[in-house]
């Protein structure tokens, strides 16, 4: 379809939001143009099907394990009481990885931060009533709350091996012989569910359209890494979910289509923020725009020459410049050099970038701070992340942006169960950190309409991925250990119901079990396998152990480390599975995990 | 379940081979070095201790290249290392461009006008006659002068400030410090102390700078904290051992000093748990690769361990008979910061597939760990780095090497271990404790007799004439036949950094773009 | 040849242009030169031809050697497809960013004021109190600064000392060199600079030391408003070219004027509200001024976006 066929009510949104982008950058009509004509035309701006923007939050050095709290894995939690104000049922107990179930040696009680963290909570003692929406109120003492409809339980289809586990799966799903948990094919939705905790963010304001999708796969390395292991959409090719959401997004217009926050490196082997996006194993990627921190964000946007009086402080200028100054470059004896090419495509990205000053509107705010729930620098992983985070919400809402990711923490939180926890945040700390964080991220996002897609709110528009260099077992926090029971990664996605909610694969606690290492070629504790790309029932991990380290684990966690990116790249296309096979050349897995249309 | 804590069993596919090449660190550290044997016995107070975990977290520790034997097939590429002549209708020979970026980095500034003019007017001429119209006599000259400046009364070239002060500041960016350090003193809790963190450069610079032999940079035993006055770009004599109540000094004699090596700004600097830091990075900073850095002719396959490392294997402290720590707690108790006693026995078990990095680490660290956060010496020899172990006491030699275990009958505050130490497998021990000033001298004389740290100079010389990234921390490597021939030229001039200088400036690839 | 056709019409469709300018974007170097006669490859010894570099295909073993010896093979791979083997690319410039200090240095001699109260203010450490820097207008009131600040251009120098840590001042405290690559953020502020630099360049007509020739400053513009090569040579550091001229002529020629402005500084009230403060009249500033300006920020952004 040319640009001149896009019609009616499509047409509109589209100007619509190109319109509101130009007006807010002070563009003239001539740079408005040539921004809708370098976004791919008219013909991309099919409202009728618009392509997803990507925030991707990477827990780097250990730090991927923190969505554990917010996200624990529900399957430990299968019960036949469902008590949810003890911290014990038929198969988890306070060893589980939740604060909610923690006392206060184990780091249950949040409270120190009270002062520059909101809805800190004390879970030594009963925790106290509480408010809700979706989720409905939360009574005294209550720990948790079982959510129920969502699409995917993990452990349906197992058979536990294990005596004790068996025992109990036989009570809570009234199993007999050797019959297996059933299936996800034709179960009732209303009987799976996943765990809330009260920092759970979305569920309880926007319910299950924003619920959760896991998915278990990529692999976890020894050492920590400032990134990540599981954010390849083909790991052998190294062609990474940034890159290709990144492609898949270039029909959204943006200044900058990618922003890489927090000196990310890449994900096997080192390198900088370049080797983890990887733009050259997709040509055609876009450019990202690297920066070490938030502040460096703003400054992407933020130049002293296009304030008044400045010399890029007429648009019309500020585009003469960027052409020059590329021409110029061009003309260059070194231009063609491809020892220079790494500082001249940076350079030339920077001649757009200087003609705007939008700090007032990107720089983070004492109001934008309280809404965030975290005040103060009390510790600076935590100011850093909302920051990056609040400046990231206003990037999406100019439009600059269509995809940004940010490093988050770095910590290697070995001690988070632990009363002082790590750098003086414990796991109910974090739990209200991150819970608030995210919550007033997507409260920013829904405040707003997509200002490319204006019928859509920005958050309705929006996937959030967490991926890292190893989720932590969540099935022991003694020294919180890195190894999970088969090695395996995992993957937290909001889809905006993109994808089936739930838990894809994963591991759940075995009664007894007192596996704790902390060697990352060592089995983790508990149980819990991959899943089956047809149904989403669990493909058990070998009771060996050999799926840690041996070679037909590697690739089976490869592969659906792989499918989890494809998942991903799935919501942000909506189920464009054609444009998701450009990158994906694995298994076809759609037919458990996608939930859109497939188109 | 009962711990696993090998790794060969359950290598990966291809490993073993890589192990071969020198890349250890993939593998070695990711088998999870020194993990927690959980379920171990109690700590006890004293005797053979409990080994514990000593996790690496977050590093960006980069393998090792072990480059040696890279072979330079120049034919076909167009780059001969020996190519001469310089025509100046050779379109890839660009003076103009190769005097701005020589500028750059000799006077930290664009040519002046005055020289561009100079330049293109001999390029224009084209002369090849040694007068201004040679281009490359009127562009060795304009280096010339960057480098050595210019001749004063008596005929002696004195070099620019510029220069001095681009040296001071190409060092401090090497050996990234600078400035000032306040940190604690000794055991103290309370007792905070300065040091200065730009007498390391300003030793370096001013070697560079007055032409004197680089090994100075780990042998000069005086006057090895010099001072730099940026404004005048002048430096002053400085003794590391001065002292004042704020800056309390390295605490090692005049005469007895290794250079760089007992910087108590370099020390602070890179204070760690056991001092590893410091051994790290003046294997990064000074030999030009990560660790594994030391590799036998061959792999072994040991146990369930492939073993690289020269050093015979369970030559450092882990927890098989026979080679663990051993405490005693009576006579010389574990004592944190404060004087804390930390009543427990638990030592680091450098395991085999540690022992690929741990069997150099655990030779050269301690003789650095007897200076504390502000580089200052501990009068009586003992280890001012901590131990990973509960309490964080202050390490002792045997959790490094359990040859260096306490003798029962003997017990003697800080007795000597002798020939614990050295730079690397083969050379002669150096003795650790007692109460004489360690050897410094000999551990840097060690370093300055090892041909690769003349080269590591020559690639970060190289690096950054040539524009480019750090050769360990993004692997800017440079291979052998690259730069031999510049390091060969290097060894032949008494090590002078200078002249060095002026033959890659003016190589007849400098020029080419 | 025809690569050299195609890149000499891009020039002239640049410098015929009136204004639509975004979307040329060259990639290839310019050269009078006529194209050498490949000679094939060299042999060694002594270099006696015009050929171009001739980079040698990449033999497969090459890429196995280095994958495997230096452990990273993402990087290497990138290396390898990007600037050929090991040997090759070691030998060849790179582009890292201007350090730090160097750009202001750089900035002094080209004849940018960088002093404070008749000082230098070089070199500028992480301590340093940039405030003193800032124009007379924003340093009049306190309780608005961070308004005006935020909306009226800033000196040159108070730019270069309040984004030094973008910019690339080294952070020893946290034992880190300064970065070697320009990153996006360092690029885009490292362009703001010299755009903040261009008005006293063009006012002061290159003053500074390096500029001079036989106790003359170097003329940036010629009298008919079109750039003097000795100028661009000057604010490059290296020799123009006759394109390079030609280009930076013709920023002079079609930049529009900087219309005046007029703003509102404001202060947050303890409600949350804001309030005027006082109200700034910002002077506009001629096309032809405003094209030297952007003709020096250009030549100065696209000359050192490598050191």
């Amino acid at each position: 379809m040319s640009n001149k066929e896009l019609r009616g009510a499509t047409r509109r949104a589209f100007m619509q939001g190109a319109v509101a982008i130009g007006a807010a950058l002070g563009w003239g009509p001539t740079r408005l143009m040539d921004f809708i004509e370098r976004a791919g035309g008219f013909a991309h701006g099919d409202a009728a099907h618009p392509t997803q923007r990507l925030v991707v939050f990477v827990g780097q050095g250990g730090a991927h394990g923190y969505p554990q709290l917010l996200f624990p894995h529900p399957d430990s939690f299968a019960d036949s009481v469902k008590n949810t104000t003890a911290v014990s049922g038929d198969r988890y107990t306070p060893t589980f990885a939740a604060h909610f179930l923690q006392s206060t040696g184990g780091g249950g009680d949040g409270t120190g931060l009270s002062a520059q963290v909101k809805n800190t909570v004390n879970y030594n003692t009963d925790p106290p009533k509480a408010p809700g929406k979706n989720l409905g109120s939360w009574a005294v003492g209550e720990r948790f709350k079982y959510f129920y409809g969502v699409d995917n339980q993990a452990f349906r289809g197992y058979v536990a091996p294990n005596a004790a586990s068996r025992t109990i799966d036989k009570k809570v799903y009234g199993l007999s012989g050797n019959n297996p948990i059933p299936t996800n094919v034709g179960a009732d939705p209303t009987k799976n569910f996943i765990i809330a905790a009260r920092e759970t963010p979305w569920l309880d304001n926007y319910g299950i359209t924003k619920a959760i999708t896991t998915i278990d796969g990529g692999g976890i390395t020894p050492f920590h890494i400032n990134g990540s292991h599981n954010h390849f959409v083909n790991q052998d090719k190294q062609i990474t979910v940034c890159a290709a959401a990144a492609t898949i997004q270039s029909v959204i217009p943006s200044i900058t289509p990618v922003i890489l926050v927090g000196n990310l490196v890449g994900g096997d082997d080192g390198g900088d923020a370049t080797n983890f996006y990887a733009q050259n194993r997709l040509p055609g990627s876009p450019t990202p725009a690297t920066v070490p921190n938030a502040l460096s964000m703003v400054d992407l946007f933020n130049s002293n020459a296009a304030r008044a009086g400045g010399i890029l402080s007429n648009p019309a200028n500020a585009v003469l410049f960027e052409a020059y100054t590329k021409g110029l470059i061009g003309s260059s004896k070194t231009a063609t050099l491809p020892t220079f090419t790494r500082g001249y495509t940076t350079g030339k990205l920077a001649a757009n970038l200087v003609g705007l000053n939008l700090s007032e509107k990107l720089l983070p705010t004492d109001a934008d701070r309280a809404r965030y729930g975290v005040t103060g620098n009390f510790a600076p992983k935590a100011a850093e992340l909302r920051d990056r985070m609040i400046v990231t919400a206003k990037a999406l809402k100019l439009g600059l942006t269509a995809q940004v990711a940010m490093g988050y923490f770095n910590d290697d939180p070995h001690g988070l169960f632990l009363a002082g926890g790590v750098g003086g945040i414990n796991a109910a700390g974090a739990a209200a950190i991150f819970g608030n964080l995210l919550n007033a991220f997507m409260d920013d996002l829904m405040s707003s309409p997509d200002p490319y897609y204006p019928n859509l709110k920005l958050g309705d528009n929006t996937v959030i991925a967490f991926v890292g260099d190893v989720p932590r077992t969540a099935l022991n926090t003694s020294n919180w250990n890195d190894p999970t029971t088969g090695g395996q990664n995992r993957t937290w996605i909001m889809s905006n119901g993109m994808l089936k909610s739930g838990f894809f694969g994963g591991d759940r606690i075995v009664p007894g079990d007192g596996v704790v290492t902390n060697n990352h070629n060592d089995p983790g504790p508990g149980e819990g396998g991959l899943w089956d790309y047809d149904t989403g029932d669990l493909i058990p991990f070998p009771v060996d152990g050999s799926f840690t380290t041996s070679n037909d684990g590697t690739v089976a966690k490869r592969k659906a480390g792989n499918a989890a990116m494809a998942a991903v790249l799935a919501a942000v296309t909506r189920g464009d599975i054609r444009r998701v096979n450009d990158f994906y050349s694995g298994q076809a897995f759609h037919k458990a995990i996608v939930k859109a249309p497939i188109i | 379940m009962s711990k696993k804590n090998c790794m060969s069993s359950r290598l990966p596919s291809g490993s073993a081979t890589l192990f071969a090449m020198g890349l250890g660190a993939l593998f070695a550290p990711a088998m999870g070095c020194g993990n927690a044997e959980v379920g171990a016995a109690p700590a006890s107070a004293s005797g053979e201790g409990t080994p514990i975990s000593y996790e690496h977290a977050a590093t960006t520790t980069r393998p090792s290249l072990n480059l040696s034997t890279y072979r330079y097939i120049p034919s076909g590429d167009g780059l001969s290392s020996s190519t001469g002549k310089v025509d100046n209708l050779d379109r890839d020979v660009d003076y103009g461009l190769a005097l701005r970026t020589a500028s750059i980095k000799l006077h930290g500034d664009l040519p002046t006008l005055t020289d561009i003019r100079r330049m293109q007017a001999a390029v224009k001429a084209g002369k090849n006659d040694s007068t201004e119209n040679d281009p490359s006599f009127v562009y060795n000259d304009l280096v010339h002068t960057y480098i050595f400046g210019t001749k004063d009364g008596s005929g002696k070239y004195v070099t620019t400030p510029e220069f001095r002060r681009q040296m001071f500041n190409f060092w401090r960016n090497q050996m990234r410090m600078g400035g000032t350090l306040t940190a604690l003193f000794q055991a103290s809790m309370t007792d905070m102390r300065s040091v200065s963190l730009d007498t390391a450069p300003a030793l370096a610079a001013r070697l560079t700078v007055e032409e004197t032999d680089m090994t100075n940079l780990f042998t000069q035993s005086s006057n090895t904290c010099p001072t730099f006055d940026p404004v005048s770009a002048t430096f002053a004599d400085g003794s590391c051992a001065a002292k004042t109540d704020t800056f309390p000094g390295n605490n090692v004699p005049e005469g007895q000093q290794a250079g760089v090596l007992t910087n108590p700004g370099f020390l602070a600097q890179y204070y760690s748990n056991f001092g590893f830091r410091r051994s790290r990075l003046i294997q990064e900073v000074f030999a030009c690769s990560a660790l594994p850095s030391e590799f036998a002719a061959k792999p072994k396959q040991i146990g369930e361990y492939l073993y690289s490392s020269p050093w015979d294997f369970d030559s450092v402290t882990n927890n098989t008979d026979g080679h663990k720590a051993v405490f005693d707690a009576v006579n010389l108790p574990r004592t944190a910061r404060g004087g804390v006693v930390a009543k427990n026995t638990e030592f680091v078990n450098f395991r085999g597939d540690c022992q690929n990095c741990h069997g150099t680490q655990n030779h050269r660290a301690p003789l650095f760990g007897v200076f504390d956060q502000v580089g200052f010496r501990s009068p009586t020899n003992k280890l001012m780095v901590t131990s990973t172990a509960t309490g964080s006491p202050f390490a002792q030699i045997q959790e490094y090497q359990w040859q260096c275990n306490p003798d029962p009958a003997k017990p003697v505050a800080n007795a000597v271990c002798t020939g614990a130490i050295s730079w690397k497998y083969g050379l002669p021990g150096i003795d650790f404790g007692g109460p004489a000033v360690p050897n410094f001298n000999a551990f840097g004389k060690q370093m300055a007799a090892d041909d690769t740290t003349a080269k590591c100079m020559m690639i970060r010389l190289w690096n950054n004439a040539y524009s480019r990234d750090d050769v360990v921390d993004q692997l800017a490597l440079v291979p052998d036949a690259v730069i031999d021939d510049l390091t060969a030229y290097f060894k032949s001039n008494k090590y002078n950094l200078k002249m060095a200088m002026y033959k890659m400036y003016t190589d007849a690839n400098f020029i080419r773009f | 040849m025809q690569k050299s056709l195609l890149r000499f019409m891009g020039i002239l469709a640049l410098v015929g242009s009136n204004g639509c300018l975004p979307t040329y974007d060259p990639s290839a170097p310019q050269s009078n030169l006529p194209p050498a006669v490949a000679t094939g490859p060299q042999q060694g010894g002594t270099d006696t031809s015009s050929a171009p570099t001739a980079v040698r295909p990449q033999n497969p073993a090459d890429g196995v050697t280095v994958w495997d010896q230096s452990g990273d093979p993402n990087l290497v791979a990138q290396q390898l497809s990007n600037v050929g083997s090991l040997d090759v690319s070691a030998r060849k410039h790179s582009c890292n960013k201007m350090k730090f200090d160097t750009l202001g240095r750089l900035l002094v001699s080209r004849g940018v004021d960088m002093k404070a109260g008749g000082t230098s203010i070089l070199p500028v450490p992480a301590i340093t109190d940039c405030s003193p820097l800032i124009n007379a207008t924003c340093a009049a009131r306190a309780d608005d600064r961070l308004s005006c600040l935020g909306n009226i251009s800033q000196p040159a120098k108070f730019v270069y000392c309040d984004a030094r840590l973008t910019l690339g001042l080294p952070q020893y405290s946290a034992r880190l060199a300064e970065a070697t690559g320009q990153s996006t953020a360092s690029g885009t502020k490292l362009f703001d600079l010299f755009a903040s630099a261009a008005p006293e360049l063009v006012a002061g007509t290159l003053s500074g030391a390096g500029c001079m020739l036989a106790g003359k400053p170097a003329v940036l513009f010629n009298a008919d408003n079109t750039c003097n090569e000795a100028g661009v040579t000057c604010l490059q550091g290296y020799p123009a070219t006759d394109d390079q001229i030609t280009l930076c002529s013709r920023v002079v020629a079609q930049a529009v004027a900087t219309p005046a402005a007029s703003v509102n500084l404001k202060v947050r009230n303890d409600d949350g509200s804001e309030s005027i403060t006082r109200t700034i009249a910002v002077s506009a500033i001629t096309a032809l001024e405003t094209g030297k300006r952007l003709a020096v920020a250009a030549v100065l952004s696209a000359a050192h976006s490598c050191e």
